[in-house]
């Protein structure tokens, strides 16, 4: 066979199979530099491999296609960047820290605009969040339902609508999350352990240097 | 297409472009004196996020924004003051009212950014537009030597939004702004189908900017 008409055979079937496959969705990594104060705590994040290589995958009734998201790599950056805000010291291994956080992801939904019939991709996430301290006893097990949601008009392509639903929802994790830290007195009660009662709000833990906004 | 033809389809669409209409409802309510916008300050539009099933257009705020703009108010851009306060301003944590607001403003660090950004004013926006009620219709087909469509179709389209104004200097709402315009769209089609659709959301966002613009008047 003349090798042009083989490659453009070639690429008109990968073009061709590349309709048929899943729509693989990576969520995109942004998020931006939290405004928190920081707790003069050291924290680690305990992310194990079915949390950082977290992936859905679901086939949706015809005339649906199949889904693959990934979920873990973008869940444990915005961990990561808002734990490194709200904490003196963190570190991603769990060593000496004050707290660890172990995380889990408990479900993943998604919708699409000709399911819903609404103009919006949507992703639900449920997370939960266990906190331990150093000697590795579980202070707490918060549960985080995160949502978000694109509007589909000017998207390039679905799966681009359902990535930024999924950051969207990344977001919300952190503001969950970040609603869960805010509460310094209820931490220290939570390190000092069970039946401890809360400090008084008006006398929190120091916070480690200050406010890191500028 | 012939020429006769052509002249009979702006014809057309000359006579039906009268019937599109939009009706603007507009409603204020606030102080008599509200501080004038200073030099260095701005104001930033956002949009309530809570609502599962709907959400404010982001052209509807760019035509805010632009309509604004346009009046000399300086309009910072949206994402950037959610992106710089993150994760406050997450539909999750943004204050659903002006009594939760000094909260947001107390928490460390954000009043800081805001002062740095220099917003005065915050600008809730909430509502949307929807096609209320649709009638008629269209067909078209394609053949050899042949394609066109062939029909009438009808549409009532409502745009509905509210707009509240929040001081961050005197950490509370200065005013709400409500406006509403309905409007019916109109598609004929005689081997060419004619669009004479009624800008609802355009009305909708002239007039909450006329009566924005006439609270928060730039210095």
């Amino acid at each position: 066979m003349n090798p042009i008409p083989k490659r453009l055979l070639s690429g008109l079937a990968a073009l061709l199979l590349a309709g048929c496959g899943p729509n693989r969705v990576e969520t995109p990594s942004r998020f931006p530099k939290p405004v928190m104060q920081p707790m003069a705590y050291s924290a680690a994040l305990d992310a194990d491999s079915a949390f950082s290589r977290y992936v859905h995958q679901e086939k949706l009734p015809p005339p649906g296609k199949a889904w693959t998201l990934s979920i873990g790599p973008a869940s444990v950056d915005w961990m990561k960047n808002l734990l490194a805000a709200a904490f003196a010291s963190f570190g991603s291994s769990g060593g000496t820290a004050d707290l660890v956080f172990r995380p889990s992801i408990d479900s993943v939904q998604f919708s699409t605009p000709a399911q819903s019939r609404t103009e919006f991709y949507e992703a639900w996430i449920k997370y939960t969040v266990a906190v331990f301290d150093r000697g590795g006893r579980k202070l707490a097990d918060w549960p985080i339902a995160a949502y978000g949601k694109r509007r589909d008009k000017s998207l390039a392509s679905a799966e681009e609508g359902m990535g930024e639903a999924l950051n969207k929802a990344m977001r919300d994790g952190a503001a969950g999350l970040a609603l869960e830290l805010r509460d310094r007195a209820r931490i220290a009660a939570l390190l000092r352990g069970p039946g401890a009662a809360p400090a008084s709000s008006s006398k929190p833990p120091p916070a480690a240097g200050g406010n890191r906004a500028p | 297409m012939p020429r006769d033809h052509r002249f009979g389809v702006l014809f057309a669409a000359l006579l039906l472009g009268g019937c599109v209409s939009a009706k603007v409802e507009q409603y204020r309510q606030a102080p008599t004196r509200v501080a004038k916008i200073a030099k260095g300050e701005q104001v930033v539009i956002l949009s309530r996020g809570q609502h599962g099933d709907r959400e404010t257009e982001a052209d509807f705020n760019g035509c805010l924004a632009s309509a604004l703009k346009r009046e000399g108010l300086p309009v910072m851009d949206e994402q950037a003051l959610v992106d710089a306060l993150y994760p406050w301003l997450e539909p999750r944590t943004a204050p659903l009212n002006a009594d939760a607001l000094p909260k947001l403003l107390d928490q460390p660090g954000v009043e800081a950014k805001i002062r740095a950004a220099g917003v005065r004013y915050m600008i809730w926006i909430d509502g949307q537009s929807e096609t209320t009620d649709s009638s008629g219709g269209l067909s078209c087909a394609v053949g050899p030597g042949f394609a066109g469509c062939f029909g009438f179709g009808m549409w009532d389209k409502e745009s509905a939004y509210r707009a509240e104004v929040w001081d961050l200097n005197q950490r509370s709402s200065v005013g709400k702004v409500s406006t509403r315009a309905i409007g019916t769209s109109y598609m004929p089609a005689f081997i060419v189908p004619i669009p004479l659709i009624a800008r609802t959301q355009s009305a909708a966002c002239d007039g909450a900017a006329e009566q924005l613009v006439d609270l928060v008047r730039p210095g």
